[in-house]
């Protein structure tokens, strides 16, 4: 069994594990909302957004998850604008602005000949993972968690019914901002260890998971986190023994959840 | 008092509603009739200032509707709600309660109480733990007017809360729309429904993206304002509000 207890010994496995627990809580909780808003999709291209602002933070030397912050942020509020617009649909306002992003980031990341490790960056590397990114992940969770406890009641009114809450009086466009800020900086927290193409997994797999089980949204956004946290161990140690990129590892360990979670709810006959 | 006064709404660069004037009085019920495609729920949208408006304004008292908007209680059409959301009937009816409450404090036992009386009320008290997707239409419609209710609102704007009903669920709904009524609240309902319901209406409001027209049901019910309001169809439906009609016709 010592094999079992060999990677603790190590300062960037103890890092990447804990902020994999941190981010399994996070990640998990607010995919719920996009889950139950059905926008999955809108958690993936952030995701893909997120990559100019990398760059243009790495040939700046600023801190990365600033540039990326800023520019899924920016991204997110472009495609919300042109669905405002009613000229496009929302789908296709989505997938246009985010896929211009990603470009604009891979662009950005050859002109700019920046020292970025597109691979780690894009699929996830757990070496990659330190300290402070460990604090900043806490931090994130804590004030995303604390908003939401503080906040639960026009969260479940605006995304049960959106047009019912706006005529009640709640501020619908400031909650859907602070929804699109709340997925930007779970992606950027989670991007070191899940990887950009691979966070959505980590958003909307576990969320889905929970879903088969329970059918109450305070019940969903708990059972999601311990899928989240147990799909985050188990890909990192999957990561550490088979030397494998953690995103794909954390994904198929939460598809493994899903699959199983689907076979055990399915009643006979039901299928 | 609810005053509409010459509500112009474009949608998606067009005209969706033009120049529109509705008074509906404390304790009156105002049934707005018009085919698809009309404007009712636009103009529920427009009244709630939930779209931009070329001309107009909405009062309700001394001042604009949408600085009162804790006083309104909007039960949208069945279709506008995802019933696959994970929400309990409780927790459905509770969220009447949040603009209540406040921004920054919870709810409380108060709260929970208000809710309770209304799910109480509209007899879905015992389906109070179920999934709110797992009932049916009428029931689902009933938990919504539940939530109305626990909202403590003093204008109720239904936007066709009688389809896909069934009949008991339609007999409270009705039962609860005249308590409210002699509550003293300001109630408008849109539908699509014809026949004897309409004689409960205090007025009636005929819409065909412009005003065809306004008051009690006997006055603007005949085959002018009809034919005006759903063009050729209306044939059928004229023979619906005749009382001769209803005396022969149970079914209408």
């Amino acid at each position: 069994m010592e094999w079992l207890w060999e990677p603790w010994g190590y300062e960037f496995f103890v890092n990447a594990l804990v902020t994999g627990w941190i981010i399994g809580v996070l990640c998990p909780v607010v995919g719920t909302f996009l889950v139950v808003l059905r926008l999955s999709l809108l958690g993936d291209a952030i995701a893909h957004a997120v990559i100019p602002g990398v760059a243009i933070a790495n040939s700046l030397g600023w801190d990365l998850t600033i540039g990326a912050f800023g520019a899924g942020m920016t991204s997110a509020c472009v495609a919300s604008w042109l669905e405002r617009q009613g000229r496009v649909r929302a789908d296709s306002a989505v997938a246009l602005s985010f896929a211009s992003f990603f470009s604009l980031g891979i662009i950005l990341i050859s002109l700019l000949k920046t020292r970025v490790d597109l691979e780690g960056l894009l699929f996830g590397d757990v070496l990659s993972v330190t300290y402070w990114d460990m604090g900043q992940a806490a931090i994130a969770t804590i004030l995303i968690l604390s908003l939401l406890t503080l906040h639960y009641k026009e969260i479940l009114f605006f995304t049960f019914d959106p047009v019912g809450a706006a005529a009640a009086g709640l501020p619908t466009e400031v909650l859907q901002y602070a929804l699109m800020a709340a997925v930007t900086l779970a992606v950027v927290t989670a991007m070191k260890i899940a990887g950009t193409i691979l966070v959505v997994a980590l958003l909307v797999g576990p969320a889905v998971t929970a879903s088969l089980w329970v059918q109450s949204l305070g019940r969903t956004l708990a059972l999601a986190s311990v899928f989240g946290v147990i799909g985050c161990t188990v890909g990192i140690h999957l990561s550490y023994y088979f030397d494998l990129p953690s995103g794909p590892a954390i994904s198929l360990t939460l598809f493994v959840q899903f699959f199983l979670s689907w076979i055990a709810t399915t009643r006979p006959g039901c299928a | 008092m609810l005053e509409v006064q010459n509500l112009t709404a474009v949608y998606r660069d067009r005209i969706a509603l033009s120049d529109i004037s509705i008074t509906v009085r404390d304790g009156e019920l105002v049934g707005i009739l018009g085919p698809n495609g009309a404007g009712k729920s636009t103009l529920f949208k427009g009244i709630l200032g939930l779209i931009p408006l070329q001309t107009g304004q909405v009062r309700y008292g001394q001042q604009s509707l949408k600085c009162q908007r804790h006083c309104v209680a909007y039960v949208p059409q069945r279709a506008a709600i995802d019933w696959t959301y994970p929400i309990s009937v409780e927790q459905a009816v509770l969220t009447g309660r949040t603009v209540q409450r406040g921004w920054w404090r919870f709810l409380k036992r108060d709260d929970k109480a208000a809710a309770q009386a209304a799910m109480e009320r509209l007899g879905v008290w015992q389906w109070r733990r179920r999934p709110v997707g797992e009932l049916s239409g009428g029931q689902q419609q009933r938990v919504f007017l539940a939530r109305a209710i626990a909202q403590d609102a003093q204008v109720f704007l239904l936007d066709e809360p009688l389809t896909g009903v069934d009949r008991d669920s339609e007999v409270l709904l009705w039962d609860v729309v005249s308590e409210l009524r002699q509550a003293g609240k300001v109630l408008v309902v849109s539908g699509h429904e014809w026949g004897r319901s309409l004689d409960r209406y205090d007025q009636l409001v005929l819409l065909n993206r412009s005003l065809v027209a306004m008051g009690s049901p006997g006055v603007v019910l005949n085959p002018e304002n009809l034919e005006r309001t759903y063009g050729s169809a209306a044939d059928d439906r004229s023979h619906c509000t005749s009382r001769r009609f209803y005396a022969t016709n149970p079914c209408c």
